[in-house]
């Protein structure tokens, strides 16, 4: 499939930095596809964006869309040559136009006679029809949000540049409109590159994500792939609460305080020290006057609580359980592995591979 | 491989369209040539003679420095207590005194001088008052001191205030700030408050306009030609009008220009030493509850609303109804002809405002968007701003001497004057009404497919009109009030409101000066109210 946008060793390095903001990246967008750029601020993600709409040059490498040069070797075609919408964190939506005046700006390519048209469906299709005539300060947040997708996707371009469209809106607001974006953009076709720091938003709305830190792709592939086999410790930690287990091979199998493992394929080295990635779905500890884990915190979280244990090793890790299943801080429990798919393990930064484990045991609570 | 390192000079992905740069360049020649020619002509002037005697020299610096520094300091005392009490504490009638704090704006300060001149010189009005009711005898009271240093400081500190309260009633309308409410809390006292979180927060604001003041006092002819303390300005008019020493003239110049150019520098310096910390949430004022101080700040306020509205105002007035005697009725204009003089003053400073606003656009953009290359054309684009009025009148006539005479007709000289001496004025304000602009909007527009110049024009003009007018009224109000370029460039038969008032004036007929000042005051309310629409929006 042919990409629709794709980055090759685009770096960006300002003159005033001390390092490259975007080191030699290497990207790939597909028709229709939601890519999420996802990292922690500093990451490089909304520069990576601002190149790609032509707000920023690459000091080197080459950006193409739909298979034309758009940045390459000294030459850079600018913003309005590019055919990219783009959704601003503050939606900046022209204050002093009616809402159906910031679309029809978007039309100005188009025929007359169409633009009203177009100008109509755009509202429908992100459902605000009848306030065309309102002006920007007259609109909620999620209002404006929402013209501010409009005015970009009116004049259906290939693709969709959002920069952190969710941070402006309340919490509660935040689902429904991430499932309404997603509805938007499938019906509209459009291939969409979203900037965030939410992990949680990442991983409902997206196709694919990459994973950026210091300016650097980490990793790319599917949420679940990112959630569930990470590849660095720093992606395992950034997707979601992860604690590690030190483990070693031992008479035949990967042992760890919580329990043993077998390995998946071959160990590199049988030597060393490895650490299994644990989430916290992954264990289950019941009361166990001979345990191997006392509580050390506890924290309410409505439908359950959240615990932390102290292993003999003085390692800490976080476990959960429903708010019905009550342990008090001090309490003495046994913690094992529960789950019965593969655990990644890592050396040092890098993972090295998966391993099962072999007794996994769920707490049968009365 | 780095892109080309000229895009990046010149402002990057910001960068304005040629159209922009061509117009803008434009604008810095014509503005900096007389600038230039007057530096050569001085530093061509050859022999001794043509300098004054040093003692008088070192008079003339003295008189300058210390009328400058003085009215800025004075000025700013007015300016941030008037910004104190009228936002940060619990006055009554607030709309009122706001309005009355700016009005100054619309008072020439010749006008004040010819007030003050009519009714405190020796012999004035009130002199002749108060031995007419046998409480003095003539000569009782030192009224001559009100000649020289102390008058026109007094005159200038007073006309000048509303360049520093502006700015600073703005920055303290912006709302409660954090660091006074930690005070309080901590149980800051509210002086200690005052001198350790307020002034710093209008810190920027107020030397800003201190500067300004400072700039217009160095540049000031009417006042202390008026009041008769010997600057360069004075010195500078004396020489070109009184024994035609062009070359003496611009030698004068130099040093004018040398101290303004500093002063241009240091308020550079101080702009960029980050500003005052604007709260984004609404939160309501911290105002000072004033209790039995109410009587004592409505009293200040009205004391100095009285010395620099009330006093030029009712004297103005006064003449205005007095029975005049033959040989003042011959230096008088009939009302009708008054009206036309008036008429025509203000459409041509209208246009002129006009023009020069249309000029400050370009250099303006290039100002923030233009990278290293663009600021250095606005900022020569400026050089009218080390040129005092008497001095940019001055180099257009060596220019136009020297065989510019296409420069010589009519009018010409004169909107060219008024142009490079304001149009660094222009410039200034223009910037800060586009500074109030988002980025994300220009990128947006540009995202969506526009050019940069339909982005200017459709998007960045309409949201920067409010800021335009006030720029304009300002602008306008400069305008009208000038005085030495006028006097010197204006074509026989061309007369401005501002001539009217100094031709009788100059000779000591101040009641002939009164109905000319009262329809200029008039003509700059007007304006005033735009400046103050812009400033309360």
């Amino acid at each position: 499939m042919e990409a629709v946008v794709s980055l090759t060793k685009v770096t960006r390095q300002p003159a005033t930095a001390s390092h490259a903001i975007v080191n030699a990246l290497d990207l790939a967008l597909y028709p229709g596809e939601i890519l999420v750029l996802l990292g922690p601020s500093g990451s490089g993600k909304t520069t990576t964006l601002r190149l790609i709409a032509g707000l920023e040059i690459p000091d080197s490498g080459e950006i193409t869309i739909r298979g034309m040069s758009a940045a390459s070797r000294g030459k850079s075609l600018p913003p309005e040559a590019r055919r990219v919408g783009m959704v601003f964190q503050d939606y900046a939506l022209f204050p002093h136009m009616s809402v159906n005046d910031n679309i029809r700006f978007a039309l100005h390519a188009f025929p007359k006679h169409e633009q009203a048209t177009r100008v109509n469906e755009a509202l429908r299709l992100v459902g605000l029809n009848g306030l065309g005539e309102r002006l920007p300060h007259q609109l909620s947040g999620g209002q404006q949000q929402r013209v501010a997708i409009a005015r970009a996707l009116a004049p259906e371009p290939p693709v969709i540049l959002l920069d952190e469209p969710f941070s402006n809106l309340d919490t509660a607001l935040r689902d429904h409109v991430r499932s309404e974006l997603r509805g938007i953009l499938r019906s509209a076709r459009t291939a969409a590159i979203i900037v965030t720091h939410d992990q949680a938003e990442a991983l409902a709305i997206a196709d694919r994500i990459a994973l950026l830190h210091e300016g650097i792709l980490h990793q790319i592939g599917t949420p679940e792939e990112l959630f569930a086999q990470p590849r660095t410790r720093f992606a395992a930690a950034f997707m979601g609460q992860a604690d590690f287990v030190d483990a070693r091979w031992q008479d035949g199998a990967l042992r760890c305080e919580l329990g043993d493992l077998a390995p998946v394929g071959a160990l590199s080295d049988l030597t060393s020290t490895y650490q299994i990635l644990i989430r916290y779905d992954d264990i289950d500890f019941t009361h166990a006057e001979s345990g191997n884990a006392t509580i050390v915190e506890r924290t309410y979280e409505g439908p359950q609580y959240h615990y932390r244990l102290q292993l003999a090793s003085g390692h800490i890790i976080n476990a959960k359980q429903r708010h019905d299943r009550l342990y008090g801080v001090g309490d003495r429990v046994q913690v094992n592995h529960a789950a019965t798919h593969p655990l990644v393990y890592f050396s040092g930064e890098h993972a090295h591979g998966t391993a099962v484990p072999l007794t996994p045991q769920r707490y049968d609570h009365a | 491989m780095r892109i080309d390192s000229l895009q990046q000079l010149t402002g990057g992905t910001r960068r304005p369209p040629s159209l922009v740069w061509v117009f803008a360049i434009g604008v810095a020649v014509v503005t900096l040539i007389p600038a230039i020619y007057t530096v050569i002509r001085a530093l061509g002037a050859s022999g001794t003679s043509v300098l004054p005697p040093w003692p008088l020299f070192l008079q003339l610096v003295t008189n300058t420095v210390l009328l400058a520094v003085a009215s800025a300091i004075l000025s700013g005392v007015i300016g941030v207590t008037q910004a104190l009490l009228i936002e940060r504490s619990q006055l009554w009638g607030r709309t009122v005194w706001r309005i009355v704090a700016a009005l100054p704006l619309a008072i020439p300060p010749y006008v004040l001088s010819i007030c003050m001149l009519a009714l405190l010189r020796p012999r004035g009005l009130v002199e002749r008052w108060l031995v007419e009711r046998e409480l003095v005898a003539f000569g009782d009271i030192p009224f001559a001191a009100i000649f020289g240093l102390p008058g026109s400081t007094i005159v200038l500190a007073f006309c000048l205030s509303p360049y520093i309260y502006l700015p600073v009633a703005a920055v303290l309308r912006q709302g409660s700030n954090h660091l006074s409410e930690i005070a309080q809390i901590s149980g800051a006292s509210t002086w200690y408050r005052l001198r350790h979180v307020t002034l710093p927060l209008i810190a920027p604001a107020a030397g800003g306009g201190m500067l300004l003041v400072m700039l217009y006092a160095l540049a000031d002819f009417g006042v202390p030609a008026l009041l008769r303390l010997p600057t360069f300005s004075t010195a500078i008019y004396g020489r070109f009008t009184g024994q035609i020493d062009r070359e003496g003239a611009a030698l004068l110049s130099l040093p004018l220009i040398v101290a303004t150019l500093g002063l241009i520098v240091l308020e550079e310096w101080l702009a960029g030493r980050g500003g005052a910390q604007i709260n984004r949430s609404w939160r309501p004022r911290l105002v000072r509850q004033l209790g039995w101080w109410q009587a004592g700040a409505q009293l200040l306020l009205g004391t100095l609303s009285v010395i620099a509205l009330v006093a030029p105002l009712g004297t103005l007035l006064y003449w205005s109804w007095l029975p005049l005697s033959p040989s003042e009725q011959a230096s008088l204009i009939a009302w009708p002809k008054l009206i036309s003089i008036g008429a025509n003053n203000i459409a041509f400073v209208a246009l002129v405002a006009t023009l020069t606003t249309v000029l400050a656009i370009t250099p303006a953009l290039l100002l923030r968007r233009g990278g290293k290359i663009g600021v250095v054309v606005a900022r020569l684009s400026q050089a009218g701003y080390a040129l005092p009025g008497v001095v940019v009148a001055l180099s257009i006539v060596l220019l136009v001497n020297q065989g510019a005479v296409w420069l010589a007709g009519g009018l010409v000289p004169l909107v060219l004057a008024y142009i490079i001496r304001f149009l660094p004025q222009a410039v200034q304000s223009l910037d800060a009404a586009f500074e109030q602009i988002a980025p994300s909007i220009e990128e947006v527009g540009r995202s969506l497919g526009q050019s940069a110049l339909r982005v200017l024009y459709r998007i960045v003009m309409p949201l920067a009109a409010p800021g335009l007018r006030a720029s304009w009224a300002l602008l306008f109000l400069s305008m009208l009030k000038e005085l030495p370029a006028t006097l010197l460039l204006r074509p026989a038969g061309f007369d401005t409101l501002a001539v009217r008032i100094w031709m009788p004036a100059s000779d000591g007929f101040y009641t002939a000066a009164a109905a000319p000042a009262l329809l200029l005051i008039v003509g700059a309310l007007v304006p005033v109210a735009l400046v103050l629409r812009n400033q309360y929006r």
